[in-house]
């Protein structure tokens, strides 16, 4: 396991119709942080990313994790560009 | 929630020399269960418990798949499908081509048939690790 903490649990594994890989809102640690264009730290198991949401649906978030590690994106975390 | 009562299923039928499935992260029994959990929660109707993967036709594919889809984690697992088959997993080709879904309809049935699934587990070169501690921007 990673000792990152995430926003948004989701497995980078995963996708849907989109491309692209999905969590559900309430798995997030606050969901009121998920909106189109936030940037966030996702994923599960030792995985971690800096992603941005893409779109939320209902109940489920698309995201577009950026390659690389989160230290790298981290002066994206907390800006919101929706 | 949107209505998706299944996962998409491609049409075409995984390809012959389509004989490794590979996914990021080590075997963890407990992110597996999760993992399986989140994709039951959303295609309840599918009537299945999933985990996403990719195929591949042979180490190079795997590579590639390592540099692109797979590049957050540090180790990939590959198994070879007919393996997973024969332990009862379905691979199920959804949504776009490489990505499947290895399946079965008790959730306990496919975390332990696939912890028990003979499989190496590869390191990715192309991960990079975190430097250090998140900061807070």
């Amino acid at each position: 396991m990673s000792d990152t903490p995430v926003d948004l649990v989701l497995d980078l594994n995963s996708e849907d119709d989109t491309g692209l890989p999905w969590g559900f809102v309430d798995e997030a640690s606050d969901p009121s942080r998920i909106r189109e264009g936030a940037w966030i730290v996702v994923g599960s198991g030792t995985a971690r990313a800096v992603a941005q949401v893409a779109d939320i649906d209902g109940e489920i978030v698309h995201v577009r994790p950026l390659p690389g590690p989160v230290s790298r994106h981290r002066h994206l975390l907390g800006h919101n560009v929706a | 929630m949107p209505t998706e009562p299944t996962p998409r299923v491609r049409r075409a039928p995984i390809p012959d020399e389509a004989v490794l499935v590979v996914r990021g992260d080590e075997l963890d029994p407990a992110v597996l269960s999760a993992d399986a959990e989140r994709f039951h929660r959303r295609f309840r109707s599918w009537g299945r418990y999933g985990v996403s993967a990719f195929l591949a036709n042979d180490d190079a594919e795997v590579d590639a798949l390592c540099e692109t889809r797979l590049r957050q984690w540090a180790i990939a697992v590959v198994f070879e499908r007919s393996a997973l088959e024969a332990n009862g997993i379905d691979v199920v080709p959804t949504f776009r081509t490489p990505h499947v879904t290895l399946a079965h309809a008790e959730l306990e049935e496919l975390v332990e048939r696939l912890m028990s699934c003979e499989h190496r587990v590869v390191v990715n070169p192309y991960h990079e690790a975190d430097i250090g501690p998140l900061e807070t921007p």
